[in-house]
């Protein structure tokens, strides 16, 4: 049913029916909620709050800082109990606890409702400005995964030109159906916040993007969009076949527009933009009713449930507590995974919070996801060149990963690997191929962070070294002007020490004249350094997207340029006052 | 004049191949005098390699006096923090022969970490450090800015009552991530962080 096509892709068991046939539910409102800053890309953000204070549910309690990150709300009404290091999701979880600052709240017995909403707005009457303030204030981020803040992603328009805006409801990962049921029960506002966006971004269409497996959700869309409501940008609702990873941003815009995103670029760059149906949904909550981001819908399936289904939980709940609404079955549960079975993460415990990014946890049974066999040697069969959607080689990159060739692995556009985990799972060999390969990107990713801390360690000491120069310059310079000033003549043994004052020969005038030439020179030399660092540092801070340690890389180059200039002209002045005195010298005589 | 040089095909080729040379030689003097590079390029690329610690461990008062070093012909396997790779690199540019380190590489990255309350405040490792991560007045208590220091252990020598420690850096502490699709922790997992 789709016009175009992405390469490769597998058919993995799709065990959504686990948790699809139920419908959606609340989650009780927790007593405690443990909230990290860190929830989205970019820098924490920064807790407003103290232990002790009240804050009520939507309050902010901690703002972004920065160009991208995201305020974080107080998903509860409660008093905080502590702002501390508590173990959080993330990636490395599996190896050991990772503990990142939190602000945990403790819920008042009572009075739950007691909300702070902001006021709301008529998105079709308010300008683009108050609409992103909107949405920043709200602390919306992608809740597709990466977490990227929403209202950053909203200015695409300053340096993009978008056409079409996506709405990614493929849902590829096997066990989600976090985006199904919010389809199911909310279609006319997700396609109201897609409006919306459509909007804010300035594209010409909306393509719904949705797989074949998703009818009740394919029909919920479909019957609002039959209604003659004011649509005034043209939705298109493009079923797409199920396969993984058609939901990957790359392969779906492939899929539905027929463009290829570049090799290390992003889909703004083909004219797309595509966003999570629950994202859309908390964009148009944030202004239509002025509801931060404080709970989500989240997928609880696995065979460990005995009760499995979508719930719309608070964030900062604790996954123990929504696990238990669901009934786990704890002498079954194996594995506890957060997100999908193919791109989700191994949880060390349920003794971690729910955050804005979390769309799914699975509880598996042994059999379920059963530990994977064995790695044997590659056989060079070539299966995963055909599964992988972004067309690299995989075994190729194998060979380099496990070789240590980090450069040729780049070369073989390592970093276009969007880690889906197609290729290990066709692999006859049962080798572990994306582990292989986010070990090679973590490990050029350090390379390349070293190379900066060289780089920046270098400047350091060229400024250190341009300081004592200028120093000892000023120093000489100054004890010149004091010999002068004092009638006795020089004695050899001070001037012996200094290395422009020579012995008085009969040359000495004309090395004089040398040296002020070179001097000069010289002088021209540091101010035009001074004048290209000034340059460079006035581009670079222009540029507001580039990053805080080049800046002041510039910075110390601008400040070492400047020690220079004033070495060479405290020189310089020392000389010429020195040739002016022999001046006088020879010129009475 | 004209005519000698029709008749005459020797002369005619030697009189061609003379006026060329000396076209082409004023040429290149031009160039060589107006394009002139100040300072050594290679002297440049070597720098680039060197782990900019600005130790002395090499014997030379910093990276660059040790890049000029090695452009002069010094042995390329002298520096411990850079290790193994560096002079794997330094051999490829050069088209030298790799040489094992001379002396000892660090396993672990470290920095210097100064016991603030046995600081007497002297100054002396604040003149020591090359890139000026020390931070103290005298008499007052110093401090290592951990994100600038590049762990050169100048500044243990120099303090008069030994209360500067060389610790692993923080950041090489945190491990490679692990998905759901992973193996269980073990094998690969620490190979992402012992380079480097």
């Amino acid at each position: 049913m789709a016009d175009f096509d992405f390469p490769g892709g597998i058919h993995p068991p799709q065990r959504k029916t686990l948790s699809n046939r139920a419908p959606l539910r609340q989650a009780p409102l927790p007593k405690r909620v443990v909230l990290p800053l860190t929830q989205h890309l970019g820098l924490p953000a920064e807790p407003i709050v103290v232990p002790g204070q009240r804050v009520r549910t939507g309050e902010v309690i901690a703002r972004a800082q920065g160009m991208i990150s995201a305020n974080l709300h107080a998903s509860i009404t409660g008093t905080v109990s502590a702002i501390e290091e508590h173990p959080v999701p993330h990636p490395s979880a599996a190896l050991g606890e990772v503990r990142a600052l939190c602000i945990i709240i403790d819920a008042e017995p009572d009075d739950q409702n007691d909300w702070l909403l902001m006021p709301p707005l008529d998105w079709r009457t308010s300008d683009d400005e108050t609409l992103i303030d909107r949405l920043r204030e709200s602390g919306i981020v992608g809740l597709g995964g990466a977490g990227f803040p929403t209202a950053v992603k909203a200015q695409v328009r300053q340096r993009h030109v978008i056409d079409t805006l996506i709405v990614n409801a493929a849902e590829c990962e096997p066990y989600i159906t976090a985006d199904d049921l919010t389809l199911r029960s909310y279609a006319a506002d997700v396609l109201e916040g897609a409006q919306l966006f459509a909007r804010l971004c300035g594209a010409e269409r909306v393509l719904i993007g949705i797989e074949d497996n998703k009818p009740e959700a394919i029909d919920a869309l479909s019957q609002v969009l039959r209604k003659p409501a004011a649509a005034d940008i043209a939705v298109e609702l493009k079923i797409v076949p199920t396969r993984y990873p058609s939901g990957g941003e790359k392969q779906l815009v492939q899929l539905l527009t027929g463009r290829e995103v570049p090799s290390g670029g992003l889909p703004a760059d083909v004219g797309v933009l595509c966003h999570n149906p629950g994202t859309l949904l908390a964009a148009l909550r944030a202004v239509r009713d002025g509801e931060p981001q404080i709970y989500r819908i989240v997928t609880l399936t696995g065979e460990a449930l005995a009760n499995p289904g979508n719930v719309e939980a608070r964030i900062g709940t604790s996954i123990h507590e929504l696990l238990a609404f669901s009934e786990l079955q704890p002498e079954h549960l194996s594995r506890l995974v957060m997100g999908g079975p193919m791109m989700g993460l191994t949880l060390g415990s349920g003794a971690l919070p729910l955050i804005k990014t979390s769309n799914c946890l699975i509880a598996a049974t042994a059999e379920e996801l059963p530990p994977a066999p064995p790695e044997q040697p590659c056989i060079r069969c070539g299966a995963c060149e055909i599964a992988c959607p972004a067309s690299l080689l995989p075994q190729q990159l194998y060979w380099f990963a496990k070789g240590r060739e980090h450069d040729k692995a780049e070369l073989f556009n390592l970093f276009d690997c969007i880690e889906c985990g197609a290729c290990a799972y066709v692999c006859p060999s049962h080798i572990p191929l994306v582990q292989y390969y986010r070990a090679s990107k973590s490990e050029i990713r350090a390379r390349e962070q070293e190379a900066h801390k060289a780089e920046h360690a270098r400047h350091r000491f060229e400024f250190r070294q341009a300081r004592i120069a200028r120093e000892e310059a000023e120093k000489l310079a100054k004890r010149e002007a004091r010999m002068k000033r004092t009638p006795a003549p020089p004695t050899p043994s001070t001037s012996s020490d200094t290395t422009t004052a020579q012995p008085e020969t009969a040359s000495t005038s004309a090395d004089h004249a040398a040296q002020l030439r070179k001097l000069k020179i010289a002088q021209a030399a540091a101010k035009a350094a001074v004048k290209k660092a000034e340059k460079n540092l006035a581009r670079i801070s222009e540029a507001r997207q580039s990053d805080k340690t080049e800046l002041e890389d510039m910075e110390t180059q601008l400040a070492t340029a400047r020690e220079n200039l004033r070495a060479t002209e405290a020189r310089l002045t020392m000389l010429q006052a020195k040739n002016q005195e022999q001046d006088q010298e020879t010129n009475p005589s | 004049m004209l005519e000698l040089l029709t008749d005459n095909d020797i002369v005619a080729a030697i009189a061609a191949l003379l006026g060329m040379a000396a076209v082409f030689g004023a040429l290149l003097g031009f160039a060589g005098q107006y394009f002139k590079v100040e300072g050594d390029p290679v002297v440049e690329q070597i720098d680039a390699l060197l782990p900019q610690t600005q130790c002395g461990q090499c014997g030379y008062p910093g990276c660059k006096p040790y890049a000029e070093a090695i452009s002069q012909g010094d042995e390329i396997n002298k520096c411990p923090p850079g290790g193994e790779t560096t002079i794997a690199a330094l051999a490829d540019l050069l088209g030298r022969e790799a040489k094992p380190l001379d002396g000892e590489a660090e396993d672990v990255p470290k920095i210097a970490y100064i016991r603030e309350d046995e600081c007497i405040g002297c100054t002396k490792c604040i003149q020591a450090c090359p890139v000026d991560a020390i931070l103290g007045a005298a008499k007052h208590m110093h401090t290592v800015i951990i994100d600038e220091c590049t762990g050169c252990d100048l500044c243990v020598e120099p303090c008069p009552v030994d209360c500067i420690d060389m610790l692993p850096r923080p950041e090489y502490q945190v491990s490679a991530a692990l998905i759901a699709s992973d193996r269980q922790p073990g094998r690969l997992t620490g190979e992402a962080t012992v380079h480097g």
